[in-house]
């Protein structure tokens, strides 16, 4: 089976995630900038002001297309697998019959661009599938509960 | 017995109230002996009349008096007692229910089945009252960092009200009664250790970075005669010039070093007398002469065992066993030990007897080279700042110096310690720098498999492996070092292909 890749709405919702991150930075800044410049460093001022500018517009155009790209997963017969990251990697894979619940999940942001997450929680960790488009989402939901109902119905068997 | 709706021991409200009495009482002591006579004015009405008058034009700041205290404690008192008055717990046929019938009514129950374990505790206070703590845990790393439900009772109430949740769980799981008391008459010892044990298991658990700084404080005295004599004597004159200064550091010291030996003799009294027991089914665990601990737990509930050696222990040739039980000994982060440190002979025998499934018979694989550059890169980095000291003090570049020195042995030491194996039915790693641990995981335990790699593994295909297992807080996740992708495939593949093994819990 193949690795999927995330939809063009996952993209938009990782660039808005990206100004939201940022924007606590860049808030930042500024007060620092007004500081700086109203105590005389006028020039430090307009530096700092600039770099991070400079940074965020950059943070915003280039991470999320990375994080958009690495962003991979695939659902099999046995395992869930999800790739995610940009300098540092996650790989993580989730036996099928570990799973005991199935959640999905929507911020506020994730319901405005029509995205959502699934939850996979085993009986010790949890994993998260996230800017899945909704009826993706609910796709791996269904697929994942048939899985699980039918594991559990085995064990009753037995 | 307990099949009708019985209440807690009334001390429990001492218990769990103990701090906050003790403190509203030193208060409250303080304010009322400042004058004596404020004191004895207590006992008038004309006193409290005039208390809630204050109160009720809205003067609060009379609650800080002595009395006010004393009203506070009293108060809260009433509301606890309330509380346990209303407070109940049964068994029924399935379940055990706990009942509350304050304003905030809340109704528990919870399937004997799904009990994981039930320990009996005892402090000094229960003690001295004959009482005992029943301790109640189950299969949720929710809550795995907290013991479920706490009941105290009677001594001999504690044991029946164990006894009594044992039989409707084996009575759940279809087990004949006979046969499991037949279980628990066949109980034998497989280690037990004394007094001297167990001060010799403390004082070999002592952390490496304290050993370090001992040795390190002592090197000053051991340097002296290197520093030339008008050094010396500046610094005395330094020391001598500062008002009381000597004194009051002394007095830190001392008071610090009251408090470690104190808590050193308190956790040397808790692990006492400590004695593994099993029989057909559980393990039995008991220890502590000022707090006696019990701990029952069935074989198949361990999902690691944990070997660990300390830099002392390393020295002298001593191991301990630690294991990953749900619920098992998690509130004051006790660790869930299956023996203290004894011998290799004895420490193996214990993990022949008690956990023979977890020995793992792979080749043992060693860590990736590109793990020891990242280690020297960061200990590069934090060298860096340390350069600041250089300019601030004459011997300020022993600071950088010594930093480098023991990042780097460091370094090299956890780099060294970090390994792999795996076989068919077992995932096992090592990892530490001067203390060490070696730690064996069954694939069917292993809850989620993760690597995590960056562009610098990625270029020598190296990645961390990371498993999680369901267990409490500290034992949840267990990380490995740099190893080559293959392993972390080979390692997923098992883990995947392994039955789940949770549905036994």
């Amino acid at each position: 089976m193949e690795y999927q890749g995330l939809s063009k709405k996952a993209l938009s919702v990782l660039r808005v995630n990206a100004v939201i991150g940022v924007a606590f930075f860049v808030l930042g800044a500024a007060v620092a900038s007004v500081l700086l410049f109203t105590g005389g460093f006028k020039l430090a001022a307009v530096l700092v002001a600039a770099a991070v500018l400079i940074l965020a517009v950059l943070y915003v155009a280039i991470v999320p297309a990375f994080r958009f790209k690495r962003y991979k997963y695939l659902i099999s017969d046995d395992r869930v697998e999800i790739i995610e990251g940009i300098l540092f990697v996650n790989r993580t894979i989730v036996p099928i019959d570990r799973i005991h619940q199935i959640d999905i999940a929507r911020g506020p942001i994730d319901t405005a661009f029509g995205v959502g997450k699934v939850i996979v929680t085993t009986a010790g960790s949890v994993a998260r599938l996230r800017f899945l488009e909704l009826d993706k989402a609910q796709e791996i939901a269904e697929q994942l509960n048939t899985v699980v109902g039918l594991k559990i119905r085995g064990g009753e068997n037995k | 017995m307990f099949s009708t709706p019985s209440r807690n021991h009334p001390s429990i409200v001492i218990e769990r109230l103990f701090s906050v009495i003790f403190i509203l009482l030193i208060v409250a002591a303080q304010g009322m002996t400042e004058s004596a006579e404020s004191f004895l004015l207590i006992f008038s009405a004309e006193f409290w009349r005039d208390m809630f008058s204050q109160l009720a034009s809205g003067r609060f700041e009379v609650l800080l008096s002595g009395a006010g205290v004393l009203l506070l404690l009293v108060i809260i008192l009433f509301f606890a007692f309330r509380v346990w008055s209303k407070t109940f717990f049964y068994i029924d046929d399935l379940n055990l229910v706990v009942e509350r019938k304050t304003i905030f009514k809340k109704l528990s129950r919870l399937p004997v089945a799904g009990i994981a374990n039930i320990n009996i505790e005892q402090n000094i206070l229960e003690r001295i009252l004959g009482t005992a703590k029943v301790k109640i845990d189950i299969n949720s790393s929710v809550t795995a960092n907290q013991t479920d439900f706490i009941f105290v009772l009677r001594q001999v109430q504690a044991q029946d009200f164990k006894q009594a949740l044992l039989s409707a769980k084996q009575g759940v799981s279809g087990e004949d009664i006979v046969l499991a008391q037949q279980h628990e008459q066949e109980r034998e010892t497989v280690i037990s250790f004394s007094f001297i044990d167990a001060v010799r298991h403390k004082l070999l658990n002592l952390p490496a970075a304290q050993i370090i700084s001992a040795a390190l404080l002592l090197l000053p005295a051991f340097i002296e005669k290197f520093i030339p004599d008008e050094a010396v004597a500046e610094a005395q004159t330094a020391l001598e010039a500062q008002p009381a200064g000597e004194g009051s550091v002394l007095a830190f010291v001392a008071f610090l070093a009251f408090a470690y030996v104190a808590s050193f003799v308190y956790g040397v009294l808790n692990i006492s007398n400590y004695k593994l027991e099993r029989d057909g089914r559980n393990f039995y665990i008991s220890c502590g002469l000022l707090k006696k601990s019990n701990f029952t737990f069935e074989h198949n509930k361990i999902n690691a065992v944990i070997v660990k050696q300390s830099l002392l222990a390393r020295i002298f040739g001593y191991y301990y066993v630690e294991i990953a039980v749900i619920g098992l000994g998690n509130e004051q982060k006790e660790s869930p030990q299956l023996c203290l440190y004894t011998d290799k002979a004895s420490a193996d025998r214990v993990l022949a007897t008690c956990a023979p499934d977890f020995s793992c018979k792979g080749e043992r694989i060693g860590c990736e080279k590109p793990m020891l550059v990242s280690y020297l890169v960061c200990v590069f980095l934090i060298t860096l700042p340390a350069l600041a000291c250089i300019p601030l003090f004459s011997f300020g570049f022993v600071v950088p110096i010594a930093v480098l020195v023991i990042g780097a042995v460091a370094a090299v030491l956890s780099y060294k310690n970090k390994s792999i194996a795996y076989d068919e039915d077992v995932f096992g790693y090592s990892s530490g720098v001067f203390s060490k641990k070696r730690v064996c995981i069954k694939y069917g335990d292993i809850q989620l498999a993760r690597a995590h790699t960056n562009f610098f593994y990625k270029r020598y295909d190296v990645q961390r492996i990371c498993v999680n297992i369901l267990s409490s807080l500290q034992l949840t996740s267990h990380k490995t070092g740099c190893f080559k992708t293959e392993h972390y495939e080979n390692v997923a593949s098992r883990v995947v292909a392994a039955a789940d093994t949770s549905d036994r819990l």
